[in-house]
């Protein structure tokens, strides 16, 4: 949660980023609270509607949910749903990536395999 | 009418033969952080002023709930325009000492809250026996700003809050605004020309060009519908044909394009391109993009 | 109405912190001429003690007027407040002012003896009349002001000083313009209500005028 925002992304992703990557990380455990929007739009000086949307992204997708007049709550099992998600989409945000930039290089294939064996 | 509304109707203010503002049209809802953004002389102040009911239009109405603003003791009370103070501001107010300025603020708003006011002057650390004339850039801001939040007016517009402040106090601002925006719901509409590290607090932003407004959409979705496109320039002409550009840069081969998305466009779909570079553009990018148009030409 | 309370209270405050000043300039003024005429409070004394008066009472009401147009009203403005409740407060300010003087004279001949306010009794209609015809004239002044513009308003001043230096020039160097029977007639005549009609219809007229400027005036606040 005290990761630093950039430019590089919306604001309301990395929101939503940095709270998964603290329930993969176990720094915030599953049942527990998270922080709520006016929380971390003070933390960060962002506009409250902006936290909102990146927290509701996570409720939308069953990782947080709503405690009436409470607050969100982790979702029990939402570690390993975040992980499931990631891993499909690792493909697209980093393989990919790797491939173009590969290609850009003129790094053949088998280059790029022999790379990772070395790993 | 819908309630609960601060609307501009065909605005349009000229002085003299200068035209200030031009058949602007404009709805600022309740519980919302407005920023708008202009280049100097957009006519930012100008409208601020209009809206707040302090100097009449040329054209056009503002209306509070339906209700005109104009010479309205009702519609009033429910706005607080905090002034940008300067040393040889407004016709005197400048010679008033801190504590004056706050007084008569205290007298005028309904909803003054004086603990709140008396506990900002501490934490900026504000002299009331200063004349404003006499106080810093800095700390003629903090009083635009003590003035602005202790009014808990349901509209607060400020002009230039941040300008005379450095960056420590500028974030300290806009956390204490978000604090209070969190407890109040109240309505901000903050003109400003550092747009950067405002552009998270605000959630919608008005951009003021000429007079005219020439956007005025929620930041993140307009973040999200804007990139700036890269690469060979037949490339980049190719991929951005049919849609709407708005800044073009080019240096022999190579070309960048700052493109609007429209809705329902994915623009992210040359993200994996390997001829490609698409990157997402800040506030002040776009802001550049929009408004910066006569420097491509000359 | 709470506009209005809230401007009584302002424009009060503001211009009662001058008008306190010179009231108290006054006194001092006062306490220095009765020492000097040696504890008794002469005529003479008082004589002298009438012209601070009347000079505090013009300066304070121009002042407060110059003030009002180029400083106070757009501040209340921008703090919030109604253009037609800011200009009705400072106009029953301004004249409330201008009674205390009246009160204050009173009291001064009070303390001068029996006979000086049986004087003052009787010349009351020509101090209310004079009071008024002054705040006429500031009206008229500041409605040029916020008109035209302050160089113009001072070199409107500027004109009746010289125009007030001009005819008393006369007046003394020609000699005997006033008969005794014209100043008789005179006196008369003041003891009469009709410079306190006249003033009241001037002033209103001037206020109706100078609120007409200051209306829709563009306000450099």
């Amino acid at each position: 949660m005290n990761e630093i925002l950039t430019q590089e992304k919306s604001i309301y992703l990395q929101i939503s980023e940095m709270i998964e990557n603290d329930i993969l990380r176990d720094i915030i455990q599953e049942e527990e609270r998270v922080p709520s929007t006016n929380e971390l739009a003070k933390l960060y000086t962002i506009n409250p509607a902006t936290a909102a949307k990146g927290v509701n992204i996570l409720v939308d997708s069953g990782v947080l949910y709503k405690k009436r007049g409470i607050g969100m709550f982790v979702a029990t099992g939402a570690k390993e749903q975040i992980r499931m998600r990631r891993k499909e989409q690792f493909y697209d945000n980093y393989i990919k990536t790797l491939i173009a930039e590969a290609k850009s290089l003129g790094i053949t294939k088998e280059e790029l395999i022999a790379m990772i064996w070395e790993m | 009418m819908k309630s609960n509304v601060l609307a501009c109707n065909n605005l349009s203010k000229s002085y003299e033969k200068k035209t200030v503002l031009q058949d602007l049209n404009l709805e600022l809802e309740k519980g919302k952080i407005y920023g708008l953004i202009g280049r100097n002389g957009a006519g930012k102040t100008t409208l601020l002023s209009i809206i707040s009911g302090q100097n009449p239009a040329s054209g056009g109405t503002v209306t509070y709930n339906g209700m005109p603003v104009w010479e309205n003791e009702k519609a009033l009370n429910h706005i607080c325009f905090s002034r940008e103070l300067n040393p040889v501001s407004g016709n005197g107010i400048a010679t008033l000492k801190v504590k004056e300025y706050l007084k008569a603020a205290a007298i005028y708003m309904q909803g003054w809250d004086k603990d709140m006011a008396d506990r900002l002057v501490k934490e900026f650390e504000l002299d009331v026996n200063q004349r404003i004339n006499k106080l810093s850039k800095g700390m003629m801001s903090m009083v635009t700003i003590i003035v602005a939040l202790a009014s808990k007016a349901e509209y607060t517009l400020l002009d230039e809050p941040v300008a005379g402040l450095d960056v420590v106090a500028r974030e300290n601002f806009y956390r204490i605004l978000l604090e209070e925006f969190a407890e109040s719901g109240r309505t901000f509409v903050i003109s400003t020309h550092i747009i950067e590290e405002a552009s998270d607090v605000f959630e919608e932003v008005i951009m003021l060009d000429k007079g005219r407004i020439i956007l005025k959409e929620n930041t993140m979705d307009l973040l999200d519908r804007v990139r700036h496109i890269s690469g060979r320039a037949e490339e980049v002409d190719k991929a951005v044909e049919g849609h709407v550009t708005c800044h073009t840069e080019k240096m022999g081969r190579s070309k960048g394009v700052t493109v609007l998305f429209e809705q329902g466009e994915n623009p992210d779909q040359w993200k994996h391109s390997a001829e490609l570079v698409v990157q997402p553009v800040s506030l002040q990018q776009v802001f550049v993009a929009l408004c910066g148009k006569e420097a491509e030409n000359g | 109405m709470r506009d209005l309370k809230k401007n009584l209270i302002y424009w009060g405050w503001n211009l009662e912190k001058i008008t306190l000043f010179m009231f108290a300039w006054i006194l001092f003024m006062w306490g220095l001429l009765t020492f000097m005429e040696g504890g008794s409070f002469a005529e003479s004394a008082a004589q002298e003690l009438w012209i601070y008066l009347c000079m505090a009472v013009f300066i304070s009401s121009v002042s407060n007027a110059f003030n009002s147009v180029t400083h106070s009203f757009p501040f209340t403005v921008s703090m919030g407040s109604t253009r037609k409740a800011s200009f009705i407060a400072m106009q029953l300010i301004q004249h409330l002012i201008l009674l205390e003087y009246a009160v204050l004279a009173g009291v001064i001949c009070r303390f001068i003896g029996e006979n000086a306010f049986e004087i003052f009794m009787q010349y009351l209609f020509a101090i209310i009349g004079a009071v008024l015809l002054l705040q006429a004239f500031v009206n008229v002044t500041c409605a040029v002001c916020a008109r035209f513009g302050n160089k113009v308003a001072v070199m409107v001043y500027i004109l009746f000083a010289v125009l007030v230096f001009a005819g008393a020039m006369y007046v003394l160097l020609s000699g005997k313009v006033v008969t005794e029977d014209l100043g008789n007639r005179l006196i008369t005549f003041v003891k009469k209500p009709y410079l306190p009609i006249a003033g009241a219809v001037l002033d209103v007229t001037a206020a109706e005028v100078y609120y007409n400027f200051l209306k829709k005036k563009d306000l450099r606040i």
